[in-house]
Protein backbone atom coordinates (compact mmCIF):
# COMPACT_ATOMS: atom_id res chain seq x y z
CA UNK A 1 0.00 0.00 0.00
CA UNK A 2 1.07 3.58 -0.67
CA UNK A 3 0.71 6.13 2.09
CA UNK A 4 1.52 9.73 2.81
CA UNK A 5 2.82 10.70 6.24
CA UNK A 6 2.70 14.03 8.04
CA UNK A 7 5.30 13.68 10.78
CA UNK A 8 6.23 16.05 13.59
CA UNK A 9 9.96 16.87 13.38
CA UNK A 10 11.76 18.73 16.15
CA UNK A 11 15.54 18.82 16.66
CA UNK A 12 15.51 19.05 20.45
CA UNK A 13 13.35 20.12 23.36
CA UNK A 14 14.00 23.84 22.88
CA UNK A 15 13.64 23.90 19.06
CA UNK A 16 10.31 24.75 17.45
CA UNK A 17 8.86 21.76 15.70
CA UNK A 18 6.97 21.47 12.42
CA UNK A 19 5.18 18.88 10.32
CA UNK A 20 6.98 17.35 7.37
CA UNK A 21 5.51 15.28 4.57
CA UNK A 22 6.90 11.89 3.59
CA UNK A 23 5.85 9.39 0.95
CA UNK A 24 5.64 5.80 2.15
CA UNK A 25 5.22 3.67 -0.96
CA UNK A 26 5.07 -0.13 -1.07
CA UNK A 27 4.22 -0.74 2.59
CA UNK A 28 3.08 -4.36 3.20
CA UNK A 29 -0.35 -4.81 4.87
CA UNK A 30 1.24 -7.04 7.47
CA UNK A 31 3.85 -4.51 8.58
CA UNK A 32 3.36 -3.10 12.05
CA UNK A 33 3.16 0.65 12.41
CA UNK A 34 6.72 0.81 13.77
CA UNK A 35 7.98 -1.40 10.91
CA UNK A 36 6.37 1.04 8.50
CA UNK A 37 8.38 3.83 10.18
CA UNK A 38 11.51 1.65 9.94
CA UNK A 39 10.94 1.34 6.17
CA UNK A 40 10.46 5.08 5.81
CA UNK A 41 13.60 5.72 7.90
CA UNK A 42 15.66 3.40 5.65
CA UNK A 43 14.66 5.55 2.68
CA UNK A 44 15.50 8.75 4.55
CA UNK A 45 18.92 7.33 5.49
CA UNK A 46 19.62 6.25 1.87
CA UNK A 47 19.11 9.86 0.84
CA UNK A 48 21.41 11.01 3.63
CA UNK A 49 18.62 12.55 5.71
CA UNK A 50 17.92 12.44 9.44
CA UNK A 51 15.76 9.45 10.39
CA UNK A 52 12.53 10.08 12.33
CA UNK A 53 13.17 9.46 16.03
CA UNK A 54 10.54 7.40 17.85
CA UNK A 55 10.46 5.31 21.02
CA UNK A 56 10.12 1.52 21.09
CA UNK A 57 11.50 -1.48 22.88
CA UNK A 58 9.66 -4.80 23.17
CA UNK A 59 7.43 -4.32 20.11
CA UNK A 60 5.04 -6.84 21.59
CA UNK A 61 2.76 -4.60 23.59
CA UNK A 62 4.14 -5.19 27.07
CA UNK A 63 6.87 -2.69 27.88
CA UNK A 64 4.99 0.60 27.40
CA UNK A 65 7.88 2.26 25.61
CA UNK A 66 6.22 3.00 22.26
CA UNK A 67 4.09 6.13 22.11
CA UNK A 68 2.92 8.32 19.17
CA UNK A 69 -0.35 10.08 18.53
CA UNK A 70 -1.67 8.66 15.25
CA UNK A 71 -4.38 10.73 13.54
CA UNK A 72 -5.20 12.42 16.84
CA UNK A 73 -5.38 9.24 18.94
CA UNK A 74 -2.61 8.06 21.29
CA UNK A 75 -1.57 4.54 20.16
CA UNK A 76 -3.68 4.96 17.05
CA UNK A 77 -6.75 3.05 15.87
CA UNK A 78 -8.16 0.05 17.69
CA UNK A 79 -9.00 -0.29 21.37
CA UNK A 80 -6.58 -1.71 23.92
CA UNK A 81 -3.53 -1.73 21.64
CA UNK A 82 -0.13 -0.13 21.83
CA UNK A 83 1.35 1.57 18.78
CA UNK A 84 3.69 -1.40 18.24
CA UNK A 85 0.64 -3.65 17.91
CA UNK A 86 -1.10 -1.48 15.30
CA UNK A 87 -0.87 -3.06 11.84
CA UNK A 88 -0.96 -1.28 8.53
CA UNK A 89 -4.07 -3.20 7.43
CA UNK A 90 -6.00 -0.78 9.69
CA UNK A 91 -5.27 1.90 7.08
CA UNK A 92 -6.32 2.22 3.47
CA UNK A 93 -4.19 2.65 0.40
CA UNK A 94 -3.67 6.36 -0.28
CA UNK A 95 -4.35 7.46 3.31
CA UNK A 96 -2.49 10.40 4.80
CA UNK A 97 -1.44 9.56 8.35
CA UNK A 98 -0.60 12.34 10.83
CA UNK A 99 1.96 11.31 13.45
CA UNK A 100 2.65 13.51 16.48
CA UNK A 101 4.39 13.07 19.82
CA UNK A 102 2.48 12.81 23.11
CA UNK A 103 1.86 16.42 24.14
CA UNK A 104 1.93 17.44 27.80
CA UNK A 105 4.03 19.88 29.82
CA UNK A 106 5.44 17.17 32.12
CA UNK A 107 6.44 15.10 29.02
CA UNK A 108 8.88 17.43 27.21
CA UNK A 109 9.69 16.48 23.60
CA UNK A 110 13.31 15.28 23.34
CA UNK A 111 13.43 14.83 19.57
CA UNK A 112 10.76 14.34 16.86
CA UNK A 113 8.32 11.82 18.34
CA UNK A 114 10.33 10.96 21.45
CA UNK A 115 9.12 12.44 24.75
CA UNK A 116 10.69 12.30 28.19
CA UNK A 117 8.35 10.33 30.44
CA UNK A 118 10.66 10.22 33.47
CA UNK A 119 8.06 12.20 35.43
CA UNK A 120 6.24 8.85 35.69
CA UNK A 121 9.40 7.23 37.07
CA UNK A 122 9.72 9.95 39.68
CA UNK A 123 6.11 9.41 40.75
CA UNK A 124 6.77 5.68 41.02
CA UNK A 125 9.91 6.29 43.05
CA UNK A 126 7.94 8.45 45.47
CA UNK A 127 5.81 5.51 46.59
CA UNK A 128 4.80 3.06 43.87
CA UNK A 129 6.47 0.05 45.46
CA UNK A 130 6.38 -2.18 48.53
CA UNK A 131 9.22 -2.87 50.96
CA UNK A 132 9.81 -6.56 51.58
CA UNK A 133 12.58 -8.56 53.19
CA UNK A 134 14.48 -10.30 50.47
CA UNK A 135 15.59 -13.88 51.00
CA UNK A 136 14.19 -17.17 49.88
CA UNK A 137 10.89 -16.87 48.01
CA UNK A 138 7.93 -17.15 50.41
CA UNK A 139 5.24 -19.77 49.89
CA UNK A 140 3.00 -18.35 47.14
CA UNK A 141 -0.34 -18.81 48.84
CA UNK A 142 0.74 -18.16 52.42
CA UNK A 143 -1.27 -14.91 52.58
CA UNK A 144 -4.91 -15.39 51.68
CA UNK A 145 -6.31 -12.74 49.30
CA UNK A 146 -10.03 -12.57 48.49
CA UNK A 147 -10.68 -13.35 44.82
CA UNK A 148 -12.49 -10.09 44.09
CA UNK A 149 -9.61 -8.06 45.56
CA UNK A 150 -7.03 -10.09 43.67
CA UNK A 151 -8.93 -9.55 40.41
CA UNK A 152 -9.18 -5.78 40.90
CA UNK A 153 -5.51 -5.57 41.88
CA UNK A 154 -4.52 -7.55 38.78
CA UNK A 155 -6.65 -5.27 36.56
CA UNK A 156 -4.83 -2.23 38.00
CA UNK A 157 -1.42 -3.92 37.79
CA UNK A 158 -1.89 -4.31 34.02
CA UNK A 159 -0.81 -0.64 33.61
CA UNK A 160 2.37 -0.52 31.52
CA UNK A 161 3.05 3.15 32.31
CA UNK A 162 3.10 4.26 28.66
CA UNK A 163 1.59 7.70 29.33
CA UNK A 164 -1.17 7.50 26.71
CA UNK A 165 -3.66 8.55 29.44
CA UNK A 166 -1.80 11.85 29.89
CA UNK A 167 -1.52 12.31 26.12
CA UNK A 168 -5.26 11.79 25.58
CA UNK A 169 -6.48 13.84 28.55
CA UNK A 170 -7.59 17.37 27.62
CA UNK A 171 -6.10 18.39 31.00
CA UNK A 172 -2.92 16.29 30.70
CA UNK A 173 -3.83 14.58 33.95
CA UNK A 174 -1.90 11.54 35.17
CA UNK A 175 -4.63 10.32 37.50
CA UNK A 176 -5.34 7.11 35.56
CA UNK A 177 -1.68 6.11 35.90
CA UNK A 178 -1.38 7.13 39.56
CA UNK A 179 -4.79 5.59 40.30
CA UNK A 180 -3.68 2.29 38.79
CA UNK A 181 -0.45 2.20 40.80
CA UNK A 182 -2.16 3.21 44.06
CA UNK A 183 -5.05 0.74 43.54
CA UNK A 184 -2.75 -2.13 42.68
CA UNK A 185 -1.02 -1.98 46.07
CA UNK A 186 -3.91 -0.68 48.19
CA UNK A 187 -5.94 -3.78 47.35
CA UNK A 188 -3.28 -6.31 48.38
CA UNK A 189 -2.15 -7.27 51.90
CA UNK A 190 1.48 -6.67 50.91
CA UNK A 191 0.65 -3.04 50.13
CA UNK A 192 -0.81 -2.22 53.55
CA UNK A 193 2.25 -1.05 55.55
CA UNK A 194 2.93 1.91 53.21
CA UNK A 195 -0.66 2.43 52.08
CA UNK A 196 -1.19 5.92 53.48
CA UNK A 197 2.28 7.20 52.83
CA UNK A 198 2.13 5.85 49.26
CA UNK A 199 -1.00 7.71 48.16
CA UNK A 200 0.05 10.95 49.89
CA UNK A 201 3.53 10.89 48.35
CA UNK A 202 2.46 9.88 44.87
CA UNK A 203 -0.26 12.55 44.66
CA UNK A 204 2.12 15.21 46.01
CA UNK A 205 4.71 14.18 43.40
CA UNK A 206 2.10 14.08 40.62
CA UNK A 207 1.04 17.64 41.47
CA UNK A 208 4.63 18.80 41.73
CA UNK A 209 5.46 17.41 38.27
CA UNK A 210 2.78 19.68 36.83
CA UNK A 211 0.19 17.19 35.60
CA UNK A 212 -3.36 18.51 35.23
CA UNK A 213 -6.47 17.55 37.16
CA UNK A 214 -9.02 14.98 36.11
CA UNK A 215 -12.41 16.48 35.16
CA UNK A 216 -13.95 13.12 34.33
CA UNK A 217 -13.83 13.24 30.54
CA UNK A 218 -12.72 9.57 30.54
CA UNK A 219 -10.56 10.06 27.43
CA UNK A 220 -7.73 8.21 29.24
CA UNK A 221 -9.74 5.03 29.61
CA UNK A 222 -10.68 5.10 25.91
CA UNK A 223 -7.04 4.98 24.76
CA UNK A 224 -5.47 2.85 27.50
CA UNK A 225 -3.75 -0.14 25.91
CA UNK A 226 -4.08 -2.06 29.21
CA UNK A 227 -7.81 -1.29 29.56
CA UNK A 228 -7.38 0.37 32.96
CA UNK A 229 -10.82 1.58 34.06
CA UNK A 230 -11.48 5.05 35.51
CA UNK A 231 -12.60 3.19 38.64
CA UNK A 232 -8.98 3.49 39.71
CA UNK A 233 -9.33 7.30 39.74
CA UNK A 234 -12.37 7.07 41.98
CA UNK A 235 -10.41 4.74 44.26
CA UNK A 236 -7.41 7.10 44.18
CA UNK A 237 -9.69 9.94 45.32
CA UNK A 238 -11.10 8.02 48.28
CA UNK A 239 -7.71 6.60 49.23
CA UNK A 240 -6.34 10.16 49.27
CA UNK A 241 -9.28 11.47 51.30
CA UNK A 242 -8.97 8.63 53.80
CA UNK A 243 -5.19 9.05 54.15
CA UNK A 244 -5.47 12.83 54.59
CA UNK A 245 -8.26 12.48 57.14
CA UNK A 246 -6.26 9.95 59.15
CA UNK A 247 -3.27 12.31 59.13
CA UNK A 248 -5.34 14.85 61.07
CA UNK A 249 -5.78 12.37 63.91
CA UNK A 250 -2.71 10.19 63.61
CA UNK A 251 0.17 12.05 61.91
CA UNK A 252 2.63 9.96 59.93
CA UNK A 253 6.12 9.88 61.43
CA UNK A 254 8.56 12.10 59.47
CA UNK A 255 5.70 13.33 57.29
CA UNK A 256 6.86 16.94 57.33
CA UNK A 257 10.40 16.01 56.34
CA UNK A 258 9.11 13.94 53.43
CA UNK A 259 6.81 16.70 52.16
CA UNK A 260 3.55 14.88 52.70
CA UNK A 261 0.66 15.54 55.05
CA UNK B 1 -4.00 21.74 60.46
CA UNK B 2 -1.08 20.85 58.16
CA UNK B 3 -2.82 17.79 56.65
CA UNK B 4 -5.92 19.90 56.03
CA UNK B 5 -3.95 22.59 54.19
CA UNK B 6 -2.12 19.91 52.22
CA UNK B 7 -5.42 18.34 51.27
CA UNK B 8 -7.19 21.55 50.29
CA UNK B 9 -4.33 22.75 48.09
CA UNK B 10 -3.78 19.38 46.39
CA UNK B 11 -5.29 18.44 43.03
CA UNK B 12 -7.63 15.88 44.57
CA UNK B 13 -8.59 18.12 47.51
CA UNK B 14 -9.71 20.88 45.16
CA UNK B 15 -11.65 18.31 43.17
CA UNK B 16 -13.43 17.28 46.39
CA UNK B 17 -14.33 20.92 47.05
CA UNK B 18 -15.81 21.26 43.56
CA UNK B 19 -17.78 18.04 43.86
CA UNK B 20 -19.13 18.77 47.37
CA UNK B 21 -20.15 22.34 46.52
CA UNK B 22 -21.54 21.06 43.20
CA UNK B 23 -23.70 18.60 45.11
CA UNK B 24 -24.97 21.33 47.44
CA UNK B 25 -25.76 23.52 44.44
CA UNK B 26 -27.66 20.63 42.83
CA UNK B 27 -29.78 20.32 45.98
CA UNK B 28 -30.44 24.06 45.88
CA UNK B 29 -31.28 23.99 42.17
CA UNK B 30 -33.81 21.17 42.70
CA UNK B 31 -35.42 22.88 45.69
CA UNK B 32 -35.55 26.21 43.88
CA UNK B 33 -37.21 24.55 40.86
CA UNK B 34 -39.89 22.91 43.00
CA UNK B 35 -40.62 26.29 44.57
CA UNK B 36 -40.77 28.02 41.18
CA UNK B 37 -43.10 25.44 39.65
CA UNK B 38 -45.81 26.79 41.98
CA UNK B 39 -46.08 29.43 39.26
CA UNK B 40 -48.48 27.00 37.58
CA UNK B 41 -50.72 26.86 40.67
CA UNK B 42 -53.13 29.64 41.70
CA UNK B 43 -51.13 32.84 42.44
CA UNK B 44 -51.68 32.75 46.21
CA UNK B 45 -49.54 29.61 46.48
CA UNK B 46 -46.31 31.10 45.24
CA UNK B 47 -47.09 34.46 46.88
CA UNK B 48 -47.55 32.78 50.25
CA UNK B 49 -44.39 30.69 49.65
CA UNK B 50 -42.41 33.82 48.79
CA UNK B 51 -43.75 35.56 51.84
CA UNK B 52 -42.80 32.63 54.02
CA UNK B 53 -39.22 32.74 52.70
CA UNK B 54 -39.07 36.53 53.09
CA UNK B 55 -40.16 36.29 56.70
CA UNK B 56 -37.44 33.83 57.72
CA UNK B 57 -35.46 36.83 58.94
CA UNK B 58 -31.94 36.00 60.15
CA UNK B 59 -32.30 32.41 58.88
CA UNK B 60 -32.83 33.75 55.36
CA UNK B 61 -29.58 35.69 55.62
CA UNK B 62 -27.81 32.64 56.96
CA UNK B 63 -28.99 30.61 53.96
CA UNK B 64 -28.00 33.41 51.57
CA UNK B 65 -24.51 33.71 53.03
CA UNK B 66 -24.08 29.93 52.98
CA UNK B 67 -25.09 29.84 49.30
CA UNK B 68 -22.70 32.68 48.52
CA UNK B 69 -19.89 30.77 50.23
CA UNK B 70 -20.77 27.56 48.39
CA UNK B 71 -20.84 29.29 44.99
CA UNK B 72 -17.58 31.13 45.74
CA UNK B 73 -15.75 27.95 46.75
CA UNK B 74 -17.10 26.16 43.66
CA UNK B 75 -15.85 28.93 41.38
CA UNK B 76 -12.48 29.58 43.02
CA UNK B 77 -11.63 25.87 43.11
CA UNK B 78 -12.73 25.25 39.50
CA UNK B 79 -10.80 28.25 38.21
CA UNK B 80 -7.67 27.14 40.09
CA UNK B 81 -8.03 23.63 38.62
CA UNK B 82 -8.73 24.97 35.13
CA UNK B 83 -5.63 27.19 35.19
CA UNK B 84 -3.46 24.24 36.25
CA UNK B 85 -4.98 22.17 33.45
CA UNK B 86 -4.24 24.87 30.90
CA UNK B 87 -0.63 24.98 32.04
CA UNK B 88 -0.27 21.19 31.84
CA UNK B 89 -1.68 20.85 28.32
CA UNK B 90 0.94 22.15 25.89
CA UNK B 91 -0.75 22.55 22.55
CA UNK B 92 -3.51 20.62 20.89
CA UNK B 93 -3.11 17.84 18.37
CA UNK B 94 -3.19 18.63 14.66
CA UNK B 95 -6.00 16.10 14.21
CA UNK B 96 -8.59 16.73 16.90
CA UNK B 97 -10.01 13.51 18.23
CA UNK B 98 -12.38 12.91 21.11
CA UNK B 99 -13.41 9.41 22.04
CA UNK B 100 -15.24 9.62 25.35
CA UNK B 101 -15.67 13.24 26.43
CA UNK B 102 -18.73 15.29 25.52
CA UNK B 103 -19.39 18.90 24.56
CA UNK B 104 -20.83 19.31 28.06
CA UNK B 105 -17.76 17.86 29.81
CA UNK B 106 -15.38 19.98 27.75
CA UNK B 107 -17.28 23.22 28.33
CA UNK B 108 -17.79 23.06 32.12
CA UNK B 109 -15.70 26.18 32.75
CA UNK B 110 -17.39 28.17 29.98
CA UNK B 111 -20.92 27.05 30.86
CA UNK B 112 -20.14 27.76 34.52
CA UNK B 113 -18.80 31.27 33.93
CA UNK B 114 -21.69 32.33 31.67
CA UNK B 115 -23.99 30.77 34.25
CA UNK B 116 -22.39 33.02 36.85
CA UNK B 117 -23.26 36.14 34.83
CA UNK B 118 -26.79 34.80 34.50
CA UNK B 119 -27.04 34.20 38.26
CA UNK B 120 -25.92 37.80 38.94
CA UNK B 121 -28.53 39.20 36.54
CA UNK B 122 -31.17 36.89 37.98
CA UNK B 123 -30.49 38.16 41.51
CA UNK B 124 -30.65 41.80 40.38
CA UNK B 125 -33.90 41.05 38.60
CA UNK B 126 -35.94 38.97 41.06
CA UNK B 127 -34.16 39.28 44.43
CA UNK B 128 -32.79 42.83 44.60
CA UNK B 129 -35.45 43.90 42.07
CA UNK B 130 -33.51 46.76 40.52
CA UNK B 131 -33.87 45.96 36.82
CA UNK B 132 -35.85 49.03 35.72
CA UNK B 133 -39.31 49.11 34.20
CA UNK B 134 -40.67 46.10 36.02
CA UNK B 135 -43.73 45.11 37.92
CA UNK B 136 -42.67 44.81 41.53
CA UNK B 137 -46.06 45.72 43.00
CA UNK B 138 -47.49 44.39 46.16
CA UNK B 139 -50.59 42.24 45.96
CA UNK B 140 -53.31 41.36 48.37
CA UNK B 141 -53.13 37.70 49.25
CA UNK B 142 -55.85 36.04 47.20
CA UNK B 143 -57.59 32.71 46.98
CA UNK B 144 -59.27 31.40 43.82
CA UNK B 145 -58.60 34.72 42.17
CA UNK B 146 -60.53 36.64 44.85
CA UNK B 147 -59.19 38.59 47.76
CA UNK B 148 -59.36 36.60 50.94
CA UNK B 149 -62.61 37.44 52.73
CA UNK B 150 -60.82 37.71 56.02
CA UNK B 151 -57.88 39.82 56.78
CA UNK B 152 -54.71 37.88 57.10
CA UNK B 153 -51.85 37.87 59.51
CA UNK B 154 -48.77 35.71 59.23
CA UNK B 155 -48.09 33.28 62.03
CA UNK B 156 -44.78 34.31 63.61
CA UNK B 157 -43.51 30.79 64.18
CA UNK B 158 -44.57 28.88 61.05
CA UNK B 159 -44.97 31.76 58.58
CA UNK B 160 -48.41 30.50 57.60
CA UNK B 161 -51.13 33.10 56.76
CA UNK B 162 -53.75 33.15 59.50
CA UNK B 163 -57.28 34.46 58.99
CA UNK B 164 -57.55 37.68 61.04
CA UNK B 165 -59.14 41.08 60.83
CA UNK B 166 -57.19 43.25 58.37
CA UNK B 167 -56.00 42.54 54.81
CA UNK B 168 -52.40 41.40 54.78
CA UNK B 169 -50.38 42.73 51.92
CA UNK B 170 -47.63 40.47 50.58
CA UNK B 171 -45.23 40.74 47.72
CA UNK B 172 -46.79 39.63 44.41
CA UNK B 173 -44.20 37.06 43.33
CA UNK B 174 -46.51 35.54 40.71
CA UNK B 175 -47.18 38.89 39.05
CA UNK B 176 -43.50 39.80 39.13
CA UNK B 177 -42.49 36.56 37.39
CA UNK B 178 -45.14 36.87 34.68
CA UNK B 179 -44.37 40.56 34.10
CA UNK B 180 -40.62 39.89 34.04
CA UNK B 181 -40.93 37.33 31.29
CA UNK B 182 -43.07 39.48 28.99
CA UNK B 183 -39.78 41.03 27.78
CA UNK B 184 -38.57 38.60 25.11
CA UNK B 185 -34.92 39.55 25.70
CA UNK B 186 -35.19 38.74 29.40
CA UNK B 187 -37.12 35.52 28.79
CA UNK B 188 -34.56 34.57 26.16
CA UNK B 189 -31.58 35.23 28.44
CA UNK B 190 -33.27 33.24 31.18
CA UNK B 191 -33.86 30.27 28.86
CA UNK B 192 -30.24 30.52 27.67
CA UNK B 193 -29.01 30.62 31.30
CA UNK B 194 -30.98 27.55 32.33
CA UNK B 195 -29.91 25.81 29.10
CA UNK B 196 -26.30 26.21 30.24
CA UNK B 197 -27.32 25.00 33.69
CA UNK B 198 -28.87 21.89 32.08
CA UNK B 199 -25.71 21.28 30.08
CA UNK B 200 -23.47 21.87 33.13
CA UNK B 201 -25.50 19.33 35.10
CA UNK B 202 -25.80 16.79 32.26
CA UNK B 203 -22.09 16.22 32.97
CA UNK B 204 -21.85 17.34 36.60
CA UNK B 205 -24.74 15.35 38.07
CA UNK B 206 -22.94 12.07 37.33
CA UNK B 207 -19.43 13.35 37.56
CA UNK B 208 -19.48 14.38 41.23
CA UNK B 209 -19.89 10.75 42.35
CA UNK B 210 -16.70 9.76 40.51
CA UNK B 211 -14.85 12.68 42.11
CA UNK B 212 -16.10 11.83 45.60
CA UNK B 213 -14.78 8.30 45.12
CA UNK B 214 -18.26 6.77 45.06
CA UNK B 215 -18.42 5.36 41.53
CA UNK B 216 -17.48 2.06 39.96
CA UNK B 217 -17.77 0.45 36.54
CA UNK B 218 -21.17 -1.12 37.22
CA UNK B 219 -22.74 2.36 37.48
CA UNK B 220 -21.26 3.46 34.15
CA UNK B 221 -24.36 3.50 31.94
CA UNK B 222 -26.74 4.36 34.77
CA UNK B 223 -24.72 7.48 35.61
CA UNK B 224 -24.09 8.44 31.98
CA UNK B 225 -27.82 8.27 31.15
CA UNK B 226 -29.09 9.45 34.54
CA UNK B 227 -26.85 12.52 34.49
CA UNK B 228 -28.12 13.61 31.07
CA UNK B 229 -31.76 12.95 31.95
CA UNK B 230 -31.36 14.92 35.19
CA UNK B 231 -29.58 17.87 33.55
CA UNK B 232 -32.09 18.25 30.76
CA UNK B 233 -35.05 17.73 33.11
CA UNK B 234 -33.74 20.67 35.13
CA UNK B 235 -33.57 22.72 31.92
CA UNK B 236 -37.12 21.82 30.86
CA UNK B 237 -38.45 22.51 34.36
CA UNK B 238 -36.97 26.00 34.60
CA UNK B 239 -37.55 26.91 30.94
CA UNK B 240 -41.23 25.96 31.16
CA UNK B 241 -41.93 29.14 33.17
CA UNK B 242 -40.78 31.84 30.68
CA UNK B 243 -42.07 29.59 27.88
CA UNK B 244 -45.58 29.54 29.36
CA UNK B 245 -45.56 33.34 29.71
CA UNK B 246 -44.27 34.09 26.21
CA UNK B 247 -46.28 31.44 24.36
CA UNK B 248 -49.44 30.94 26.45
CA UNK B 249 -49.53 34.31 28.28
CA UNK B 250 -49.78 32.36 31.52
CA UNK B 251 -50.16 34.61 34.56
CA UNK B 252 -50.86 37.77 32.55
CA UNK B 253 -54.10 39.76 32.89
CA UNK B 254 -56.68 38.42 30.43
C1 LIG C 1 -26.26 26.57 40.26
C2 LIG C 1 -25.10 26.52 39.79
C3 LIG C 1 -24.18 25.33 39.68
C4 LIG C 1 -24.34 23.98 39.92
C5 LIG C 1 -25.59 23.28 40.39
C6 LIG C 1 -23.08 23.33 39.64
C7 LIG C 1 -22.84 21.98 39.78
C8 LIG C 1 -21.67 21.35 39.42
C9 LIG C 1 -21.37 19.95 39.58
C10 LIG C 1 -22.29 18.92 40.21
C11 LIG C 1 -20.13 19.73 39.09
C12 LIG C 1 -19.41 18.38 39.02
C13 LIG C 1 -18.33 18.27 40.05
C14 LIG C 1 -17.47 17.05 39.81
O1 LIG C 1 -17.47 16.48 38.75
O2 LIG C 1 -16.76 16.66 40.72
C15 LIG C 1 -19.63 20.97 38.61
C16 LIG C 1 -18.39 21.13 38.02
C17 LIG C 1 -17.91 22.34 37.57
N1 LIG C 1 -18.49 23.58 37.77
FE1 LIG C 1 -20.32 23.93 38.48
N2 LIG C 1 -22.18 24.27 39.24
C18 LIG C 1 -22.81 25.50 39.25
C19 LIG C 1 -22.27 26.72 38.95
C20 LIG C 1 -21.00 26.90 38.46
C21 LIG C 1 -20.42 28.18 38.21
C22 LIG C 1 -21.10 29.54 38.44
C23 LIG C 1 -19.19 27.96 37.72
C24 LIG C 1 -18.27 29.08 37.33
C25 LIG C 1 -17.01 29.03 37.13
C26 LIG C 1 -18.98 26.52 37.65
C27 LIG C 1 -17.86 25.87 37.17
C28 LIG C 1 -17.65 24.52 37.18
C29 LIG C 1 -16.53 23.84 36.56
C30 LIG C 1 -15.39 24.49 35.81
C31 LIG C 1 -16.69 22.48 36.82
C32 LIG C 1 -15.78 21.36 36.34
C33 LIG C 1 -14.84 20.93 37.40
C34 LIG C 1 -14.60 19.46 37.33
O3 LIG C 1 -15.27 18.75 36.59
O4 LIG C 1 -13.71 19.00 38.05
N3 LIG C 1 -20.11 25.91 38.14
N4 LIG C 1 -20.58 21.95 38.83
S1 LIG D 1 7.26 -1.21 22.22
FE1 LIG D 1 6.85 -2.24 24.08
S2 LIG D 1 4.76 -1.84 24.28
FE2 LIG D 1 5.10 -1.05 22.30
Amino acid sequence: MNLKLKVWRQENSSATGRFEQYDAPGIPDDASFLEMLDIVNEKILEKGGDPIAFDHDCREGICGMCSLVINGTPHGPGRATTTCQVYMRHFRDGDTITIEPFRAKPFPILRDLVVDRSAFDRIQQSGGFINVRSGSAPEANAIPIPKNKADLAMDAAACIGCGACVAACPNASAMLFVGAKVSHFALLPQGQPERRKRVLSMVAKMDEEGFGNCTNHYECEAVCPAEIKVDVISRLNREYLAASTLSLIEPLPNAAAEGVA
Amino acid sequence: MRPLIFFLTSSIGKKYLVALTGLLLILFVVGHLLGNLQFFLPPEWINAYGHKLQSLGPLLWLIRLALLAVVSIHIVATIALALENKRARTGRYAVPGYRASTVASRSMAVSGLILLSFIIFHLLHFTVRVVPGHEYNKAVLTKDGKELPHEVEIDKHWGIPLAKDKPHVVHNVHGMMAAGFTYPAIAGFYVFGVFLLGMHLSHGAGSFLQTLGLRNDRMRSLLAVGSRVFGWAIFIGYASIPFSVIVFKHGLPK
